[in-house]
């Protein structure tokens, strides 16, 4: 039950900067972003929001598959393995996609760089907040920092 | 404090050593503590040390605040000294020395002549530091005019121990456990009985036990000349010693002295498979042979001994279902038995295996990863692992479960028929090399990680998860009681965790 509810709470983490991504981060980039001529801003907002969706999503994968490998597919007989490095791998996924997200979207003539920060921000945190406060017993404080903030 | 063992001999020792491990697993009875003490003229003899080593680390472990627990619950109290000789520090006692033959033969000639009439001259010229040679009539002689219990250490603090345990409202429960076949159990264990009974008489709140040692090992014999122990007199002597037993049993006397109707309570123990032990040894430090299931049998007869309210007259009887194998339920009280001690083989199992390297991996500034538990136990508390005190305790316990597991897997091994199917020993230990003799060592490369939930199983089983599940349950442990503190917390979790599957 315990692991049902966290994979929900991951998911929840997800659905959170989707929310984000839609209401706040898309109104923001409403009012900065100039499209170049011949785009409608409607079209490139709704591209935004495609590969920004995308974006969360795989992240929030990518925090479930942690959650998946830390309590089932780990083994903790050999306890000299290097957890902490397969944790960075995920990180620098979410770094790699969000790259490739940046490499997707149609270009900007003006706030390119507001809309890099939006996508880092939803995809780098989707997986680090969702992994620091619901990582599975076994790997609970791997994520950098949990050992300060977890205290369940 | 009303449960008292007395040791007598090597293979009281070697009793007493299975004892502690069942204390350790919290088999004995609720609120009881145990005072323990040795009675050997061998002070060096190698089984009289392993479990002297054995009740010393147990009574460091009780010391670790581990919270009301079954893990070392019962206090434990050594004598001081812990291993009483009727010799005292003399290097080469003999029986003539002891007695003063010399000057016997001139002060009492009648004296001496009987002296010469009951020992030959070389019973009465052996040196005795070793033991009495496989000779109870000179052990018998010697700890009669031996023991004080108004003066001398540790008889003095015995005798008060039992009188503040009595005064206490308590019934004080005594119990001496000893081979009858040898030479210091089957002298001590009737002349220190009836030594403790006349001592009490007239006090009604004290029972006294005795758990009777039959042959179950023999060894090639020893090269050394001289008087000595020799396996093929095992029966003889026992036959002896038992028609001596019952004679003085059931015979009538107004002279309470010559009375021996001492033990309230007799076990018997023996096998009929004679286990073959490794060293042939008139004594000393080499004279330290393998665990045997007999003295596990012993010490369970200790438990059903201090367990009893009211401690009826009589002799228990137990018999094992199968004349080839040994099982679990061939065992007295075999399901508590069980979950305890695979409990406590959990324990030092998981310990051993996956805890203690780990902790000493991070105490050489090891690898930065760091598991939760480690976390919660150490960090958080602020528990540094080179901190003397905390260092001492996990080396202690690691001593610990190093010699219990040592100790199980050679009960288990210690006999091709019967087989011994408590454990699977394979898993932790191996075969020393040595075709005729069984004995085990720890494996020193690692155990078998594999086999963990079915420990005490001997059958071939499946791999599990058990270690693994293990470690993602102490991750999440929490300890409640607040008797638990420092490390003890760690030991703690760890012990409870291990009770779970």
């Amino acid at each position: 039950m315990k692991h049902v509810l966290y994979i929900v709470f991951m998911i929840l983490v997800a659905t959170f900067f989707w929310v984000l991504m839609n209401f706040f981060e898309a109104y923001k980039l409403e009012n900065n972003v100039i499209p170049f001529a011949g785009l409608r801003l409607s079209t490139w907002l709704e591209n935004f929001r495609s590969l920004a969706f995308l974006g969360i999503v795989i992240c929030g994968f990518l925090s479930i598959l942690w959650y998946l490998l830390g309590q089932w597919a780990f083994k903790f007989n050999y306890w000299n393995k290097k957890f902490r490095a397969i944790w960075c791998l995920f990180l620098v996924l979410t770094i790699i996609v969000t790259a490739i997200l940046c490499f997707l979207t149609i270009n900007l003539q003006e706030g390119t760089i507001l809309v890099y920060i939006f996508y880092f921000i939803n995809n780098f945190f989707t997986f680090y907040l969702g992994t620091l406060l619901f990582s599975p017993a076994s790997v609970k404080y791997t994520p950098l920092g949990a050992e300060y903030v977890r205290h369940w | 404090m009303s449960c008292f063992v007395i040791g007598v001999g090597g293979t009281g020792a070697k009793c007493v050593e299975a004892l502690i491990h069942l204390c350790a697993a919290g088999l004995m009875p609720d609120n009881e503590s145990l005072y323990a003490l040795f009675v050997d003229p061998d002070g060096a003899n190698g089984n009289l040390e392993r479990a002297r080593n054995t009740m010393s680390d147990y009574a460091k472990c009780c010391e670790e605040n581990l919270g009301v627990t079954n893990l070392f619950k019962t206090s434990l109290a050594i004598a001081d000294p812990d291993v009483w000789s009727p010799f005292g520090d003399e290097a080469k006692p003999t029986l003539g020395k002891f007695f003063h033959y010399n000057t016997l033969k001139e002060e009492n000639q009648a004296a001496a002549h009987l002296f010469d009439v009951l020992y030959s001259p070389e019973e009465k010229e052996t040196t005795l530091e070793k033991g009495f040679r496989g000779h109870p009539s000179i052990g018998a002689a010697v700890l009669a005019s031996a023991v004080d219990f108004g003066n001398q250490v540790p008889w003095k603090t015995f005798r008060q121990s039992v009188e503040q345990s009595i005064g206490e409202g308590g019934i004080a429960k005594i119990i001496l456990i000893g081979s009858i076949f040898g030479g210091t159990g089957a002298s001590g264990l009737p002349t220190i009985a009836r030594l403790i009974r006349n001592k009490l008489a007239g006090i009604q709140n004290v029972r006294i036990g005795g758990i009777l040692v039959l042959p179950y090992f023999s060894f090639k014999p020893v090269e050394e000349g001289g008087i000595k122990a020799a396996s093929e007199d095992f029966l003889t002597n026992t036959q002896a010693a038992l028609l001596y037993y019952h004679q003085k049993a059931t015979e009538h006397s107004e002279n309470q002295e010559m009375d021996l109707r001492s033990f309230k309570t007799v076990y018997s123990l023996g096998e009929a498979q004679l286990s073959s032990m490794k060293t042939s040894s008139l004594g000393g430090q080499s004279q330290c042979n393998e665990p045997h299931f007999i003295e596990l049998y012993s010490a369970l007869a200790c438990l059903d001994f201090f367990k009893e309210k009211d401690t009826a007259d009589g002799y228990p009887m137990l018999a094992r279902e199968q004349e080839s194998s040994i099982t679990w339920s061939d065992l007295p009280n075999y399901e508590e038995l069980r979950l305890k001690l695979e409990q406590l083989t959990r324990f030092s199992y998981a310990y051993l295996t996956a805890y203690r390297p780990m902790l000493k991996n991070i105490a050489e500034g090891g690898s930065q990863y760091r598991a939760p538990w480690y976390i919660d136990f150490f960090k958080r508390a602020k528990l540094n692992l080179n901190d003397t005190t905390t260092r001492d305790s996990l080396k202690r316990i690691e001593d610990y479960c190093t010699s219990y597991l040592q100790w199980l897997a050679n009960i288990t091994a210690s006999t091709k028929t019967p087989t011994v199917k408590l454990v699977d020993y394979n898993t932790f230990a191996e075969r020393k090399i040595n075709n005729e003799v069984i004995a085990v060592d720890l494996k020193k490369h690692g155990f078998d990680l594999n086999s963990f939930d079915n420990l005490l199983q001997s059958e071939k089983k499946e791999p599990d998860n058990g270690l693994n599940n293990l470690w993602a349950r102490m991750c999440s442990a929490k300890v409640k009681d607040p008797n638990a503190v420092g490390v003890g917390r760690f030991f703690r979790a760890l012990y409870d965790e291990c009770g779970k599957k």
